[in-house]
């Protein structure tokens, strides 16, 4: 009797794959889980839609009965004394106790999704409005063309060749000249792809981005409100195919600024957020008429407004309303909220939507109770 | 990582180690090594197994481990399988020292799993056959019954398994094969599925019940067999680094530092050897205050080895064999929660007067099957409702309540509503866990705030 050793290292996997496959559809789900954490990560939302992300993602839980949080055992390993805690644990963190049969490798794996798949995954489950985008027929910025038939003159580069080589072939035989030699073509045979322009169904969004720049903004606090921003602008770009972004920096004024601008100016003194919603109007009725356009406004702020400019901001934000499709505010880490003083005008309008942040991994939950609100609303 | 040995070589080694084995007085069955590429590693892993039956957990275990090879570099050395000719998968990116130390250790589990008489319970030279027809008459379901169905199945079968005395017991103990026979409500094709799970476990309930010795065991030999070996100084001296390092291998715990039964098992059987050596020669007197297992037998170190290796398993073991010098050696302690509850700190260690029975217990408890809650069938008319009752045999050790409602949640799927009763630290009285197909339900009998079914 000997030891038989055999080589099969060419040869991979032979039955995990269907495993693999079905574990990987379950643990879909708990992406869902996930996705609120996913969305505070900087990663996710400054990347292009097909990016992909490797995320940590916790494995299925197999049905077993199983000990709760060890609530004692045995360790090993000198150097310890009494009463010391234990190393790295928390109570009611861990899982299995001391001698747990067969090893168990640890719950978590790194599964690979893109940015899509992970705003996919995010808007799939929540019953969001599906937006309804007005055809904007008169405003044919953008037109298609499409090859249609074919016409005597043309660009050479557009030459239809078949169909110019039979035009010559009929007037040959035409002619009779079948044993010809050489039968040249002739301008008149030749055929040309004939380009139409066909006005395409156009869908024009703006939306429309305020901050309150005054004040300190913490790194987490600009990073929510670019987070709040990428999550809006994604979600309106799903149903649009024209979709313009417009930046407005405010304290007690307020002015139309650059994107890079728009997360990095700081300013200090008084806040009036009535500013931002007259520059907002301002600027729809310049550039965005609600003919042609609809607006999606979203005010980012921490809550802070000057006394003398409640009422101004009241009025100015009703004014607003009536023209734009949406009118997010979102108040992050506040220490003084508005929020209520809007409550009047949420009542009014099923297109008002306020929420408040408080942490980075709320953002996404905000983000969909403030379109779920005007879901609501719509079906009201 | 590239590798200064060839297949023949590896092949002419592999015999000497065998040998080598076989001197010392081991009796392993043909072995077959196979090396295999990384992923099919995993997946052997995956199933404990060269093959088994499809179910989602293989694939999820496959991807941890991927994971865990892909993100800390931490993977498996060697899978050796109880089969007769013995299967053991090597990995082709390990040096020729490494790879003798893994061989000798495989051919030590092979020994193990030849002379253990547990494992005399398992039909090794079948296994290969049975885990293939299941394969297949499981696929063959999906096709027929389609997956989610079967996997339903599967999932309350794995998830009870383990649930069972390993000898006698009563009936009602016997969870899988009690639903298979009193179950009014499965179909053939459904106890099928749980007689495929129930057939597997019986092959592998056994290495639970013995991995403390079965990794001592290896671990031991790895060592005396490759110092045996005519190989180089600088290579006896690469080998040392193994012995270290795969017998420091294994420790999986939540709490990081926890026993690591490699280095328990093989402490255990260091002693136990010194030990009878010295007897032998006459040199240790018995001490008339040990108990039983100390008194000299006549059998010298090796051949002590031989016999406790045939008759044991981890419980027993523990029990004759560790002795309190080993405790201090391994540095053993106990760890619990603090008097507030707040943070789990070390109780005892086993310089404490006294403490060194507490340890010895806690681990005999914790072992083999021992680490799964025991549960039995109370009922299968609770509350003339014709519903099923469990019951967990509480030791001391509370349930995981989310893993109850998913257990709870697949049983349904077998058997309708079920119940569970069990008793928690907290109140010393009979708790209840339902679920009806729709909500967990929890609560005490009789209490005012029991959302139960009355």
């Amino acid at each position: 009797m000997s030891v038989r050793i055999s080589d099969r290292r060419d040869e991979g996997p032979r039955f995990i794959q269907r495993d693999i496959k079905r574990h990987k559809a379950l643990i879909h789900k708990n992406l869902m889980k996930r996705l609120h954490d996913l969305i505070a990560n900087e990663e996710v939302i400054s990347s292009e839609g097909s990016r992909k992300i490797r995320v940590k993602i916790s494995t299925l839980k197999e049905p077993q009965f199983r000990f709760g949080h060890a609530p004692q055992g045995v360790g090993e390993g000198g150097g310890v004394r009494k009463g010391q805690q234990l190393p790295g644990s928390q109570p009611g963190q861990s899982q299995g106790n001391g001698q747990q049969a067969g090893s168990e490798p640890g719950e978590e794996i790194y599964e690979e999704y893109t940015v899509d798949e992970i705003f996919d995954a995010l808007i799939a489950d929540l019953n969001l409005p599906d937006l309804e985008p007005k055809v904007k027929g008169a405003l044919e910025l953008d037109r298609v063309s499409k090859s249609k038939g074919t016409q005597p003159r043309g660009n050479m580069s557009r030459l239809h060749r078949r169909a110019s080589a039979k035009r010559r072939i009929k007037r040959r035989i035409a002619q009779g000249a079948v044993s010809a030699e050489r039968f040249p073509f002739r301008e008149e045979d030749l055929r040309f792809r004939r380009r139409v322009r066909e006005p395409r169904p156009e869908s024009n969004a703006v939306v429309i981005l305020a901050r309150d720049v005054s004040g300190s903004m913490s790194d987490e606090k600009k990073y929510i409100s670019k987070a709040m921003c990428w999550l809006i602008t994604k979600w309106v770009r799903r149903k649009y195919t024209n979709v313009k972004t417009v930046f407005i920096a405010h304290h007690t004024e307020a002015s139309e600024v650059s994107e890079k601008e728009f997360f990095t100016r700081v300013s200090s003194g008084g806040t009036a957020i009535s500013s931002a919603y007259k520059e907002a109007k301002r600027i729809i009725g310049e550039k965005y008429q609600p003919a042609f356009w609809d607006v999606y406004f979203v005010h980012c702020s921490d809550g802070e407004n000057e006394d003398r400019d409640r009422d101004p901001a009241l009025e100015a934000a009703e004014a607003l309303l009536k023209f734009v499709k949406l009118f997010g505010y979102v108040e992050i880490k506040t220490t003084q909220s508005f929020i209520a003083k809007f409550k009047e005008l949420a009542a009014a309008y099923l297109n008002f939507s306020a929420v408040s942040i408080k942490e980075k991994n709320q953002v996404a939950r905000a983000f969909i109770n403030m379109l779920s609100h005007i879901n609501d609303g719509a079906e009201a | 990582m590239s590798h200064n040995w060839t297949v023949e070589e590896l092949s002419h080694w592999a015999n000497i180690v065998d040998a080598t084995a076989r001197s010392f007085g081991l009796q392993p069955r043909q072995m077959d090594f196979v090396i295999v590429s990384p992923d099919r590693l995993i997946e052997i892993q995956a199933y404990n197994a060269p093959l088994g039956h499809a179910h989602w957990s293989r694939g999820k275990t496959f991807q941890v481990w991927q994971t865990m090879r892909d993100v800390k570099g931490a993977g498996a050395l060697e899978v050796a399988f109880n089969a007769d000719p013995c299967f053991a998968a090597l990995r082709p990116d390990q040096s020729f020292v490494a790879q003798l130390v893994i061989m000798a250790h495989t051919i030590a589990h092979n020994d193990f799993f030849a002379n253990n008489r547990w494992f005399a319970k398992t039909s090794p030279d079948t296994i290969l056959n049975r885990l293939a027809e299941n394969r297949k008459l499981v696929n063959a379901y999906m096709k027929r019954y389609g997956e989610k169905q079967v996997e339903k199945v599967l999932d309350a079968a794995h998830a009870i398994a383990v649930q069972r005395p390993l000898v006698g017991g009563q009936d009602r103990d016997w969870l899988l094969s009690y639903i298979i026979d009193y179950s009014p409500s499965l179909q053939d094709w459904q106890k099928d599925l749980c007689r495929v799970v129930e057939n597997e476990t019986d092959h592998f309930i056994w290495q639970y019940e013995t991995k403390i010795m079965n990794e001592g065991w290896a671990s031991l030999w790895q060592k005396r067999i490759v110092n045996a070996l005519p190989i180089t100084e600088e290579q006896r001296f690469e080998a040392k680094d193994w012995y270290a390092a795969i017998t420091k291998r294994g420790a999986s715990s939540a709490f990081g530092e926890a026993v690591n039964p490699y280095h328990l098992g093989f402490a255990i059987f260091e002693d136990l050897k010194n030990r009878w050596d010295a007897m032998a020669e006459g040199s240790f007197i018995s001490n008339e205050e040990n108990n039983d297992n100390d008194v000299w037998d006549g059998l010298n170190g090796t051949d002590k080895l031989l016999q406790v290796r045939s008759l044991y398993r981890d419980r027993r073991f523990l029990q004759d064999f560790l002795t309190q010098e080993v405790g201090i050696q391994l540095g053993l302690w106990r760890y619990g929660p603090n008097a507030r509850g707040s943070q789990m700190v070390i109780v005892t260690d086993t310089m404490e007067e006294g403490s060194f029975e507490n340890i010895r217990n806690e681990l005999m408890r914790d072992c083999g099957l021992g680490s799964f809650p025991s549960v039995s069938i109370k009922d299968t008319n609770y509350k003339n409702r014709h519903e099923w009752l469990f019951v967990h045999n509480w030791d001391g050790r509370d349930l995981d309540v989310s893993y109850t409602r998913l257990t709870l949640m697949a049983l349904f799927d077998l058997l309708g509503p079920v119940w569970l009763e069990t008793r928690t630290r907290k109140r010393n009285a009979p708790y209840f866990y339902y679920f009806d197909g729709a909500s967990f339900l929890s609560g005490a009998e009789g209490s005012s705030r029991s959302t139960l079914p009355r």
